[in-house]
Parts: C-alpha cells; structure tokens; sequence
C-alpha cells in the first residue's frame, strides 16, 4: 500500500510539472530544466521525477558536464590508452555492455557486470556490493584507478603523463577552463573525476511508455502483477526509480539497502562464491552474505545478462529465478540451493506465474524501455 | 647511521653530518642520566627506518634471498613492486620515564601525527609507484635522552577517511588510497603476483545510513613498542622475509584477493597477520599483544 501512495504522489508531482505548459508540447520537447543554471540536467513532465542529490563538493555546472561527456568516451583516460568508461558503458544498451563480466584495460578480468548508468544520479549507493560509496565521486576511483582490477589503470606513475595528454590537447584546455574557471591547473584527477561525475549524473531516464502512460493491455495487466503482494517486486524494485536504493534531494533519511536473492549457497550456509560475497565482502558480516544492491529496473530490457555476475542470461530467466524463489545450482564449483540460503530476503519466496501472467510481466518491464535515452544526443559520444 | 639523535633545534638538522648529530646526542644528555623531560626545553629527533628482505636490502626489483615457504619450504625470490608503510602517534621515553608524544615537524612526507615510509623508487618492478622515497621520521619532543620507542602502524583513526579530493600530502597519493574500504593502506607491500594490503576493514553506514561508521571495524593498526635502541647504532628494520616466513608466496587460495587485502577470510592472512601481532578475526592486538610481532626489529 505504501508503495502506492508513493507512485500517486510523484505522479502528482508530474502533473504540477504539467503546468508549466506541456499542454501545446511533444513529449520530448517540453523537458523541464530544474537545476539553477544547468540546461544539460533535463526532467521530463511526464517522468515527473524531482531532482537528484547534487553534493555541495561538486555543484553541477554545463561545463563540467561538458568535459565529463568528453572524458567519458575518451580513450586517453586510460593509461594504454584502449578503453574509455564508454568501454563497458554503450548507450545503445542504456550505458551497459552485454557481457557477463568485463575485461579491464590491462586484460584483467572483472567479476561483477557493467552496471547500467539509467538515472545514476539517483542510487543510494554505487556499484553491486559497496554500502559505503554513497556518491558517484567515491566509486569512480574503482574504474580509474582501482588496481585489483585494473579497470582504466592510471596509477602514481602514470598519473602526470596522462593529465598531459589533456594538457597539451587544445580542445580540452578550452573544456577544463571553462569547468574550473578559477583552478591554476584544472587538469587534476579530482577535476576529472568531478566532470565524470557531472556527465553521469544528467543520464536520467524518464520518457519511456511508462512515463508516458502508454501501456498496453498486456503490460498493465503485468503492472499490476509487478506491485502484487503475491509476487513482490516492488519491495526491492519500488518508486519512481523502481529501486529501493534510491535518494533523490528531498530524500532526509536515506534506506541504501542490499538484498540476497538466493543466487547461490554454496556450502548450504548460505556462501556465495569467495571472490564475489556483496556487501559482505566490505562488512564482514554474515548478514550481508550474498547481499548485492537492487538495480533499477528501467530499460531492464536493455541490459542483459542480469544478476551482479551477468549469470542468468535473459529477463524470461530472471523471472523464472524469481518464480522459484531462487537458484538450485546442482553441479560445479557453485552447486548448492540458492532457495535455502539462510541470507536470503524474505521477499523471495517464490510465486506461480502462468505463461500469460509471465508475458504480460515481461511487457510491463519492457515498457520501462526509453528509447529516448538511448537515442539523446546530450549523452552520444562527442567524438562521432 | 644514528638511530636517534638530538639536536639543539631543527635548523641544525641538515647542518651536521649524521656523525657529529650522535655526538651531540651524547652531549645533549649533559653526561648525567635524565630520565624525565622537562616541557620548556624541547629538542628535535630522528627515526631513521630500513626494510629489508631478511639480510638483504629492500630494494625494486628480485632480490637474491628466497622468502616464504614456496618449493617445499625454502622459499622463492621475491620481486619487490611495492614497499610503503604509514606510521602515527610516534612516542618516546627514556630508559626508566613515561612515554611522550614526538610531534612530527610538517612536511610532505608528515602530516598531523603521522608520516608515509615509502622504500620504493619507482623503478624495476615499482613502476606503478612512485620514484621518491623516504626513510626517516623527524620531530620535537621535550630534550631527554631517549631510548626507547612506540609507534603505531597505519592511519590513524581520525585521518583514515578524508575526502581524497581534498587531503593533504601524503594523503593524497592514489595508490595508497583504499576507496573500497573507505580509507587508506596502512601499509602495501607488494611483490610480482602477491600483495599486501594491510587497511582497516569493516567500516559501514551509521545508523543514519549517512556516514562511515568504524566502530565495529578491524582497525588492523598494531602497534610496536621497542625498548633497545642503540644511540648512534639502531635502525628500525621491516623484515619483508620474516612477515612472509610463514606465507607460499608463489600460490595464493582461488577466489581471495591475491595475496591479503586484510580480509578475515582469506587463508593467506592469517600467518602474516600473526607475524604482525595481529588476529586477523578483530583486528586488534593478539592476546599476547601486538609485540608479539615478529617483522620489525631495531638493528
């Protein structure tokens, strides 16, 4: 029931937002500007989203979102320079990759999958399994200059030679002077992570059919399965962001929660694999064994494989995972029962789902697709 | 090299050669014993550090004496990628007083009341580091003549998670940054294909889900206490083979960090945090204290 009244409510905010003269418009010609001074943070009418939490470390500016968008896709951020963050972002799939797990710059493997960037501005947290990275600033330092696993592989050494690429490159002393007017030398790693920061923190999704109120029979009908008691969804998936790890800048007391699904359970007390525990793995403690942060489901479609190791292939999967109440792995390293796992959250108990029901779930999850999104020039590769 | 010398004031410090400093710690003393400080006659002193793998230098690169207890226990050669230690609340105290703080002159290598030891200069198998080093720890404390020291290894509490964006030299240093954990190493200690990370772990959210919350960490901060310096003789000495006598440092267990990155879990710390004076379960000082330790000597 809460659930609802919180989707009443940000629909309400939705339609105040109307107001300011949607009536006359397209859909995606009538986006709001909200920020003070910002025009690249744009909010639709119909997403009807209030406005992300912008720390007062990194105010938001068009500049610095600007030169972050470059550096995004900029391959000379990393130090053999052959991977930018684009690298394990693709727009086309809402900023993920479509693997199961990534390979750094170096050739390192990573072990968990590229999360999607849809509305990161948002998260409660970042990355799968941290609790403590509460602002993007603080997780970018994984994929800069994290080293086990290399992901963009700068390090003390490498450091210097590579802020001299951005240095010496004309276009991107315009870019730095414009976002750090008053640095004596912007081109800092902080700067940069600020500007990465900025870019990311614009990618907000809100002009799928969803937010347009353009479901079809099918996907309401499977909306109305997704907020049921009997499936339980939108316990770990609710809100505007169809996440429970969600803050936005209203947001007084924030809930970061993580949750075990049942994925795993090794050794029957409830261990997922060592090298990939969740929040365990910072903690320590067995409460957050196998417990991964719940992703948004927006543009869900967009980003297999799913699961924080890519490990079930197709959203027929996942629903079917779910359906079950878990994974009964029963051969290889990972065997064990996934449905027992001790850790595992309350909310998966598994359901009964006929092959419409499924269908019609599927559809609504689909309707949370944005091609806009995916398609918007303020996000595309400035390179091309 | 003198271990811990007096000098009348740190101007005089780069002035006079190592040789007449252990002379004038000597004179400092006034030849009479002084066993407890007076406040209004503060004098500066030096703590010279050295690493070493067993009886050989610390060096970048292979070293020539087998460590660990790889190839049926007589070790293997262990190629040195990184070597840097944080060190706080450094203490001295005469032969018989009570221990008094060394306030730490501030420098790029000191901050508040700690300071980075970085043996490693970038080159050979240091390449992702960098090429400075440093092997000494200076400060004031009230003149006496001191002979024993404590410190502490790793970031102190109230240090240990500044906005990296903001810190100050030798905070600031991104390989010694630990973001996962919400801190710094307090020492990394590497070699080709097995790491050290000694940080503290298992700060989380407080209550509010707002801000980092340690009291339930593992601080895994010993700290030693060293009661036989040597005036004009002494080094403190970290023995990379003796924290690493136990360890098979050519094999590391599937699925943990390679190595130990500090986690309670991972069968490769445990023998080393032994040799540190550390249970690896709470982060805390073995039942038998911290000196019980096994890897730092005054040489």
């Amino acid at each position: 029931m809460q659930l609802i009244s919180l989707s009443v409510r940000w629909l309400a905010v939705g339609c105040l937002l109307l107001l300011a003269g949607c009536q006359s418009s397209d859909f995606d010609l009538q986006l709001q500007q909200q920020a003070e001074g910002v025009t690249l943070l744009q909010l639709s009418s119909e997403g009807g989203f209030v406005l992300p939490a912008i720390p007062d470390e990194n105010p938001l500016t068009d500049a610095k979102i600007t030169l972050g968008r470059f550096l995004f896709y900029d391959p000379r951020l990393s130090a053999n320079q052959t991977q930018s963050c684009e690298s394990c972002h693709f727009q086309a799939l809402a900023f993920t990759d479509g693997k199961a797990v990534p390979t750094g710059s170096t050739g390192e493997a990573l072990v968990r999958n590229s999360q999607t960037l849809t509305n990161v501005a948002y998260n409660a947290t970042y990355t799968w399994w941290n609790p403590i990275f509460t602002r993007i600033e603080l997780q970018l330092a994984m994929p800069l200059t994290g080293d086990t696993p290399a992901e963009l592989g700068i390090n003390d050494a490498n450091l210097a030679a590579i802020l001299q690429r951005f240095r010496s490159d004309t276009v991107y002393q315009a870019l730095f002077a414009n976002a750090f007017p008053t640095a004596t030398d912007p081109f800092t790693l902080t700067n940069i992570t600020r500007a990465l920061a900025s870019f990311t923190r614009t990618m907000i999704s809100d002009r799928s059919p969803y937010d347009r109120n353009e479901l079809s029979d099918s996907a309401r009908r499977g909306e109305a399965l997704f907020f049921s008691e009997a499936l339980e969804c939108f316990h770990c998936h609710n809100g505007f962001n169809f996440s429970s790890s969600t803050i936005t800048t209203n947001t007084r007391f924030p809930e970061r929660p993580f949750f075990n699904t049942g994925l795993y359970n090794i050794d029957n007390q409830g261990s997922y694999p060592s090298d990939n525990t969740g929040k365990y793995q910072v903690t320590g403690d067995w409460n957050d064994m196998g417990a991964f942060r719940p992703p948004t489901l927006r543009n869900i479609e967009l980003t297999a494989p799913y699961m924080h190791d890519g490990s079930i292939a197709t959203l027929a999967a996942v629903v079917d995972f779910y359906a079950a109440g878990g994974r009964n792995l029963t051969a290889g390293a990972y065997r064990g029962d996934g449905r027992n796992n001790p850790y595992k959250s309350s909310f998966v108990n598994g359901f009964d789902l006929t092959a419409a029901d499924k269908t019609d779930l599927i559809n609504f999850l689909h309707s949370l697709t944005d091609q806009e999104f995916i398609s918007d020039d303020r996000f595309a590769n400035p390179f091309e | 090299m003198t271990v811990l010398f007096t000098l009348p004031s740190a101007t005089f410090l780069t002035a006079f050669s190592v040789m007449t400093a252990s002379v004038l710690l000597v004179g400092c003393g006034s030849g009479s014993d002084k066993d407890s400080a007076t406040a209004d006659s503060s004098a500066s002193y030096s703590l010279p550090f050295s690493a070493s793998v067993g009886a050989e230098p610390l060096a970048c690169g292979e070293r020539t004496t087998l460590a660990g207890n790889a190839n049926e226990g007589n070790g293997s050669l262990p190629q040195i990628s990184d070597f840097r230690l944080y060190i706080s609340d450094v203490q001295l105290a005469t032969a018989n007083g009570d221990f008094v703080s060394l306030t730490l002159d501030q420098t790029d290598w000191q901050y508040n009341n700690m300071a980075l030891l970085d043996f490693e200069d970038g080159t050979s198998t240091c390449t992702a580091s960098t090429t400075a080093t440093n092997r000494v720890i200076s400060g004031t404390a009230p003149a006496a003549d001191y002979s024993r020291v404590r410190f502490t290894l790793g970031v102190p509490e109230e240090l240990n998670h500044l906005d990296r964006a903001t810190a100050l030299s030798p905070l600031n240093i991104d390989g010694l940054t630990w973001s996962w954990a919400g801190g710094y190493k307090h020492a990394r200690m590497d070699i080709v294909g097995w790491n050290i990370h000694l940080g503290t772990t298992g700060c989380t959210l407080d209550e509010n889900n707002t801000n980092l919350d340690c009291s339930n960490a593992r601080p895994n901060r010993p700290t030693y206490t060293f009661a036989s310096l040597t005036p004009g003789s002494s080094t403190i000495n970290f023995d990379y083979a003796a924290l690493v006598a136990g360890s098979d440092l050519s094999s590391n267990t599937e699925g943990t960090a390679i190595g130990c990155m500090s986690s309670a879990d991972d069968p490769e710390c445990e023998a080393l945090f032994t040799r540190m004076g550390l249970d690896v379960t709470t982060g805390q000082c073995l039942a038998d204290g911290c000196d019980s330790q096994s890897w730092v000597t005054v040489e």
